[in-house]
């Protein structure tokens, strides 16, 4: 349609609130069902994996999945060393999301901290925590990660503390605004008045009160989380082996791509189909925001 | 003038802050030279004539002045595989890169923004609907799946483009779009909602009073005023377009400053990784500044009211 076609169709002028949708779309349903669906997967992954993941059969290897000439046995086919690839992808997912989980709440926590000490102690203690959130924000973060992966090696614990550095500058920004304006008002005066020390009243009585908008932001933290592990595993400066997250089978799986496709696709998929979720219901979200404002 | 010095001195000082921070981290994680070489082969003299060239054996705080002195000379040592000045290693690269980079982010302005104009022209039409619905869909490919995914689909079975290396047009097709996809759905979004806004304004209406044609209106009336936050957009892509260069140029196999950086990373070539990482603060402060200043230059209120803060 041109613009043209809008003119003469008076349109270009955004209709009312009113007029939008009240209904959230079925997307918006799918989205949900499919991330239930996947965190039910990892959590039974002991349960739902037909195969220990790390289970080969060399008589069964490279078997295509159901429906393009494999059988049932291996639902969706083997790799290069007979490992059942449905297996190795619920296990990967499992990793995956133990991995954002923890890095998101690393950061959460580091990033509040952070940030209430800036509003607790103001000057230079303040100052210096800014300079980091500043340095930071200015840098992208997946080359921070790759310096820190070059400087201090590949490992679990490594992965875990780059993982936890990601986005903890947002928490501390939110935290310190938050805690300053909070430290205003009459129930934090009180609560000073009554003898509280500092740990306490942050802990206690200002977290509590600022806890939503910092759980906003831990939603929209996670999902980056979960592409900030992959793309590391991807480039196999991750997760190592014999761990596999969803990242490094799509890495790995990429060599086999001309013969077996079913090794890497089905984890990139699980990735996309997750991130997708998770941008359908943020879109969601603001949007509800945006009609209660 | 004031808000042109107040945001160079802070660009300054974040790469000063970044050189340091390299510095420290550095130096915190151990005798470099041991790092290098294993202490055993070694006798006790031959380890102090390596400090003394390597610059160890004086104290921190000097060790610290020379290399501030190095950075600014552009020296940071030589790459730990190559036989080689780690800045001409790097310097090498940057052209290949730049052949990636420009034409994706020339795809995402020549993509994005119309698509976002004709959103937003059409607001709450399953035109709208549809563009906005891909738009969801690229910008929640990640990267180093889309790059797998066309490679499939383009080399494996339509076998229409090469899957890896460089030297014409054809190879650079999948690379360009795989990171310039998701940075056009962006762009088409902030378009979407910047157009919605300006389309709105007391402004607009008036100049409809006025029977100007649609496209006047469009494109110089409320487009001008979207200008802002797509220069902030853009300044936020750019770090993005860094690091898509790394995933996408291995998945490639693209000989620019990415594949450079995953290889150095992987081999732990430190000197290669610094040269990376403070060329990396430059670009990024750089775009920082230019976005600032742009934003002075593209509304007037922030250049007499000495910036937006």
């Amino acid at each position: 349609m041109s613009i043209l076609a809008a003119l003469r169709e008076r349109r270009f002028f955004p209709r009312s609130r009113k007029a939008r949708r009240t209904r959230p779309s079925i997307f918006v349903g799918f989205a949900l069902v499919w991330l239930v669906v996947c965190l039910v997967m990892a959590l039974g992954a002991d349960i739902f994996a037909p195969y220990d993941p790390s289970q080969m059969d060399l008589r069964a290897r490279l078997q295509p999945p159901v429906g393009f000439g494999g059988s049932w046995a291996h639902p969706l086919g083997t790799d290069e060393l007979g490992r059942d690839v449905f297996s190795r992808l619920i296990f990967a997912l499992r990793l995956s999301l133990l991995l954002a989980l923890a890095g998101s709440l690393i950061g959460a926590v580091l990033g509040t901290a952070l940030g209430f000490l800036a509003a607790h102690f103001r000057g230079i203690v303040e100052d210096a925590i800014m300079l980091l959130v500043d340095a930071q924000a200015a840098l992208p973060f997946f080359i921070i990660a790759l310096a820190a992966v070059a400087m201090l090696g590949t490992g679990l614990e490594i992965l875990i503390a780059v993982l936890g550095l990601y986005g903890w500058e947002r928490y501390a920004r939110l935290a310190r605004a938050l805690a300053l304006s909070a430290s205003e008002q009459a129930y934090a005066e009180a609560v000073r008045g009554l003898g509280a020390g500092p740990v306490r009243l942050y802990v206690r009585h200002i977290l509590p009160n600022v806890a939503a908008v910092l759980l906003v932001n831990l939603t929209v933290n996670f999902p980056e989380t979960v592409l900030l592990e992959s793309g590391l595993s991807f480039l196999g400066l991750g997760v190592q082996p014999p761990m596999t997250s969803l990242g490094s089978l799509l890495g790995y799986g990429r060599d086999y791509l001309v013969n077996a496709w079913w090794i890497a696709l089905p984890a990139g998929f699980m990735i996309f189909f997750s991130t997708l979720a998770f941008s359908i219901l943020a879109d969601w979200a603001r949007d509800r925001l945006d009609r209660q404002s | 003038m004031i808000y042109v010095l107040r945001k160079s001195a802070r660009a300054l000082f974040t790469v000063w802050f970044v050189v340091t921070l390299t510095f420290v981290i550095l130096r915190a994680s151990g005798d470099p030279l041991l790092s290098v070489i294993n202490p055993e082969n070694f006798t006790r003299d031959a380890l102090e004539a390596y400090r003394e060239r390597l610059g160890l054996d004086v104290p921190i705080y000097e060790q610290y002045i020379r290399y501030l002195g190095q950075v600014l000379n552009g020296d940071f040592g030589q790459s730990f595989l190559y036989a080689e000045d780690a800045w001409s290693i790097v310097a090498a690269r940057i052209p290949m890169t730049l052949e990636l980079m420009l034409p994706a982010l020339a795809l995402m302005l020549v993509l994005g923004v119309p698509v976002g104009v004709a959103a937003a022209l059409n607001s709450n039409s399953p035109l709208d609907r549809g563009l906005m619905a891909g738009s969801v869909i690229f910008f929640s490919l990640p990267n180093f799946f889309l790059g797998v995914l066309l490679i499939f689909l383009f080399s494996v079975e339509l076998r229409l483009l090469p899957s890896a290396g460089s030297g014409s047009w054809r190879h650079a097709v999948l690379p360009v779009f795989t990171i310039g996809a998701s940075g056009a759905a962006v762009f088409a979004r902030f378009t979407r909602s910047a157009m919605l806004e300006a389309l709105g304004k007391p402004y607009v209406l008036a100049a409809r009073a006025r029977g100007l044609s649609l496209g006047v209106i469009v494109w110089r009336h409320a487009f001008p005023n979207t200008l802002l936050s797509l220069v902030t957009v853009l300044g936020f892509l750019i770090g993005g377009l860094i690091a898509g260069a790394v995933i996408v140029e291995t998945i490639f196999a693209w000989p620019g400053l990415g594949r450079l950086t995953k290889h150095a990373v992987e081999l732990r070539d430190l000197p290669v990784v610094q040269v990376i990482v403070f060329l990396v603060t430059l670009t990024m402060v750089g775009t920082n500044l230019a976005v600032d200043l742009l934003y002075a230059w593209l509304d007037p209120r922030i250049r007499s009211a000495g910036g937006l803060r």
